[in-house]
């Protein structure tokens, strides 16, 4: 879009001269004086009875400061379900679940102590299978769920693992299905997948002698960790002290409060600041995982194409707590239908405790479980009713006007154009390149949607300074997302000033306005509007005290380059001219605030599932990929991959498709072979060598493609978020691509070259009658 | 083991050469050379990103050539001179690869770049000229998992041509 100084430009980013020099100061590069190391004893059984702890050889041993169980810390909390202590309290339902916690005046001295613990348990009958922890008799991992505390979202059945349900009913499903001339159903699954953050989770906590509580972390939510701190220790919100340094990768791991409750129990202990940072082995084990989800997708589709009906069940596995569970299987419910204008639609979801790791919020929020199903689904439909799968979900696809499931009238929606992009660049429906002798290549395509956040507020206060420069005071997180560039800029915009005279915050809940969380891909929309609206604030005061100074009407006044001058050229003045004089004559700066608050979101009705306006706003992308199967070895090599992004306004162009090319790659590893592997519970892959994430060598070209069609009315310039959603379309894309080269169809994820070797052999389709390079396919590209 | 001095109370005393600078260091035997710099030195610009040689975030020179730190004893590399994020700016004028770095958009939470751009140092280094294939392939032991790899190899090839007097654009 035209007009602009600098919103939608290729700017580099703010953060970067720190980070390019090693200057940055992360949150495990903190130290301060006085400081101990925390390390935490672990339950070995995925669920049983604490019957005795002993821990006094650990607190004799000579350099041990503190040792702390759950009787010492007696706290319990959550978000949704306040269901999680501190530390375990008479059950463990999880191998890795905190018990105890050394601090030590080393992290070695604390790690030998832990070796000292005893304890003895009483094991319990354990579940480790969403599905089995549903049937009648399966042990009942919260007894006392129908009694714990909990916010509006959740809805936990008592005496059952159910931790929460959802269900949409628009229209009549069953009249949808009757019309139809076709009816599929699939099921589909997906396991737990790792974040990979490369900085593990860390916080420092701090008792001061008048019994404030400060907790260095780094955490997605200042404001949750004080608030959820708060409330677990019943102190006042204001005693709790949240400080947020640079730390490196969240991608939804850390909302969860990993480490801050161990660390805030040793430091209350001992009366030293705790150092807590987890190793990569506990990274893997007890952190949090995606939810693994089961989904089973009917659809009643016309002969011409047209979806009428669509019935989903949702299983998505818990984990032993709560944590974000209940609000991501609400976003997976309100997304299984995908960006598709169905009249019927009938979802039940439900979210089941196990005996296993937590699940949690991961980059996609229960989104790429939910296209890894419905966009395989809606390629197999296609193939079966002999139509071209760009042409079938263009013929479904949601359009400004049309209806989504929620029965909600959308606006602002490009998915079309999406669509119609990587079609074009990834080449569909030319002619299918020569495969080498022993491979086979294939195109597929995926479109979807994602849901952004319940109502939030966010909050911003710029310090304009007489210098020219301005500090922009944010709660928002800078993760690696770029952020504090994008609020730059939109402040650089409005204020006429070059980006480089924008500093930005690191969160403090003590200096920096409310803003509860960095997820959901909110920041851009939410904290964006709230900047140009400080902004806004700010330019309204410049130009008030120098249409005063100079003589003339504010609105003959514009600013451009630290000076307000006058539309005709006559008169200008510099900011430094206009703070410190005539009405200013007393300050040496200006503060602007602004305020966003997505108070149009509406609840879902909890027994429909409908809304007119159910989220902050929508995200539509379609990614298409090309891919290269090893009939000999059953490996899927990825060649490239498309990816359309309908981003309304792109702020900044490079962090866009930082964003784009960093989301596909991260969401090729889960496409491919990404997988936690459990034994009874038992984390078995927890290492970087085990579980493989991509790396540089396995990374194909990745086509960044930003659709600016449809500029979202409510956010900042237009723009919508783009995060998470680089991660929802992938892994379907690669599968259908995959039938396309060989004609096989997967529907568990990864697509390992093992599921995909047996997947041959059982199709008759194995390597040696196949070496030749010709290939049966039933896709017409 | 690099000839070191006589043991002191369980520890070693070593010398190193870290950025230019001397030091001698008592060291304990399973002391890492990534804690050395990290604790003692107070060069926290190394990151530890998993402590087994997975990641590469350790990433440093040890006599012009890429070790993960974090794999390195401290004894072992007694008499070695050490390069880290912190010494590779020169008279306050930054290496050609952190500023491609910053102005291609090859960092993103940051906490694999100093990792990054140590192992592309040694590249450039040993090849004034990589391919982008040859550049692929030296980051391979260093994850990034926010970025996708590509805004990298387009900054190391960036400071290439830099390095041969252009001006970087291609």
């Amino acid at each position: 879009m035209s007009g602009f100084t600098t919103i939608g430009k290729f700017e580099p980013r703010i953060d970067s001269p720190g980070k390019a020099t090693g200057q940055t100061r992360y949150i495990t590069d903190l130290s301060m004086p006085g400081l101990v190391h925390g390390k935490v004893f672990r339950s070995t059984h995925a669920h049983a009875r604490i019957l005795r702890i002993d821990t006094s050889e650990a607190e004799r041993m000579p350099g041990v400061v503190a040792v702390v169980t759950g009787k010492d810390a007696p706290y319990t909390y959550g978000r949704m379900v306040e269901d999680e202590p501190f530390l375990a309290r008479d059950v463990v339902r999880y191998i890795g679940e905190p018990v105890a916690a050394v601090a030590a005046i080393d992290e070695a001295t604390a790690e030998d102590a832990l070796e000292k613990i005893r304890i003895e348990y009483e094991p319990l009958p354990a579940v480790f299978d969403a599905r089995e922890a549903l049937s009648p008799g399966a042990p009942v991992i919260h007894p006392n769920l129908g009694s714990y505390p909990k916010g509006a979202l959740p809805t936990p059945v008592a005496g059952t693992n159910i931790c929460s349900r959802l269900k949409v009913r628009k229209g009549d499903v069953e009249a949808g299905f009757a019309q139809s001339d076709f009816v599929f159903e699939h099921t589909f699954t997906t396991p737990a997948i790792q974040h990979c953050y490369i900085e593990p989770c860390a916080a420092i906590a701090q008792v001061d002698p008048s019994g404030v509580i400060t907790v260095w972390s780094g955490t997605q939510g200042v404001h949750l960790v004080q608030q959820l701190l708060s409330g677990a220790l019943d102190v006042p919100i204001d005693r709790v002290r949240v400080i947020q340094p640079p730390y490196g990768g969240g991608f939804g791991g850390k909302v969860p409060m990993h480490v801050e409750p161990v660390a805030v129990a040793l430091a209350l202990k001992c009366g030293r600041p705790v150092r807590v940072v987890l190793n990569r082995e506990e990274e893997f084990t007890c952190s949090s995982v995606r939810h693994p989800s089961i989904v089973t997708i009917k659809s009643g589709v016309t002969r011409d194409g047209r979806i009428l009906a669509r019935k989903a069940s949702i299983i998505l596995d818990k984990g032993a707590y709560a944590r974000t569970g209940p609000s991501v299987l609400r976003n997976a419910g309100v997304t299984v239908s995908g960006p598709y204008d169905i009249p019927h639609v009938w979802i039940d979801g439900l979210c089941v405790y196990t005996n296993k790791v937590p699940s949690s919020s991961l980059r996609g929020y229960g989104t790429p479980q939910m296209a890894w199903a419905y966009e395989s689904h809606m390629d197999m439909i296609a193939h079966e009713i002999g139509m071209d799968p760009v042409e079938f979900r263009l013929k479904n696809a949601l359009r400004d006007g049309g209806e989504n499931a929620n029965g909600e009238k959308v606006a602002y929606v490009a998915v079309d154009r999406c669509i119609e992009r990587v079609a074009s660049e990834i080449g569909w429906g030319q002619p299918r390149a020569e495969a080498p002798p022993g491979k086979a290549r294939g195109k597929g395509i995926s479109s979807v949607v994602k849901a952004s956040t319940r109502p939030a507020q966010s909050i911003v206060v710029l310090r304009l300074h007489r210098s020219g420069r301005v500090r922009a005071l944010i709660s928002a997180s800078e993760m690696g997302q770029g952020v504090q560039t994008v609020v730059a800029q939109i402040v650089a915009e409005e204020l006429g000033l070059p980006v480089d005279r924008v500093s930005v915050t690191q969160p403090d809940t003590d200096y920096t306005p409310f803003d509860e969380l960095t997820v959901a891909s909110k920041a851009t929309f939410h904290t964006g509007n709230a900047t140009r609206a400080a902004a806004i604030d700010l330019r309204r005061q410049l130009l008030e005290g120098a249409a005063e100074q100079l003589g003339v009407a504010q609105d003959s006044l514009a600013l451009e380059g630290g000076r307000i001058r006058s539309r005709d050229g006559s008169v200008s003045v510099a900011i430094s001219e206009v703070i410190g004089k005539g009405r200013y004559r007393a300050a040496n700066e200006l503060v602007g605030t602004g305020m966003f608050v997505s108070s149009y979101v509406k609840p879902l009705d909890p027994e429909t599932g409908l809304s007119d306006s159910p989220v902050a706003f929508w995200m539509y992308a379609a990614h298409a990929a090309e891919v290269e199967v090893d009939l000999e070895t059953g490996h899927v090599q990825v060649l490239k991959v498309a990816a359309a992004h309908d981003v309304g306004q792109a702020i900044n162009r490079l962090g866009c498709e930082q964003q784009i090319q960093g989301g596909v790659v991260f969401a090729l590893g889960q496409s491919v072979w990404e997988e936690t592997m459990f034994r009874d519970g038992r984390v078995t892959n927890p290492t970087l060598l085990d579980y493989k994430v991509f790396t540089s060598l396995d990374t194909p070209e990745v086509v960044p493609i930003l659709v600016e069609d449809a500029p979202h009315g409510l956010g900042p310039y237009g723009a919508k978020g783009l995060g998470e959603v680089t991660t929802t379309p992938t892994a379907a894309a690669i599968a259908n691509a995959l039938y396309d080269a060989v004609g096989v169809r997967i529907t568990d994820l990864p697509l390992t070259p093992e599921r995909v070797l047996s997947a041959l052999k059982a199709a008759g389709k194995s390597s040696r009658r196949l070496m030749s390079g010709r290939v049966a396919c039933q896709c017409k590209n | 083991m690099s000839e070191t001095g006589r043991c002191q109370n369980g520890k070693t005393p070593i010398t190193l050469k870290v950025n230019g600078k001397d030091y001698e260091l008592l060291v304990k035997p399973n002391e890492t050379l990534l804690d050395v710099l990290r604790e003692r030195l107070g060069l926290t610009g190394t990151k530890k990103g998993c402590d087994l040689g997975d990641c590469g975030a350790c990433t440093v020179l040890l006599d012009g050539n890429p070790v993960n730190s974090c794999l390195v004893l401290a004894v072992d590399a007694a008499h070695g001179e050490v390069l880290t994020i912190e010494g590779l700016a020169e008279n306050g004028e930054l290496h050609p690869l952190q500023d491609a770095f910053i102005q291609y958009g090859a960092i993103q939470c940051g906490y694999c770049s100093p990792g990054m751009i140590m192992t592309l140092k040694a590249l450039l280094d040993r090849q004034p000229n990589p391919t982008r294939e040859q550049v692929m392939s030296a980051i391979a032991g260093n994850l990034c998992r926010c970025g996708g790899y590509h805004k990298i190899a387009e900054a190391a090839l960036a400071a290439s041509r830099t390095m041969h007097g252009g001006d970087g654009k291609s």
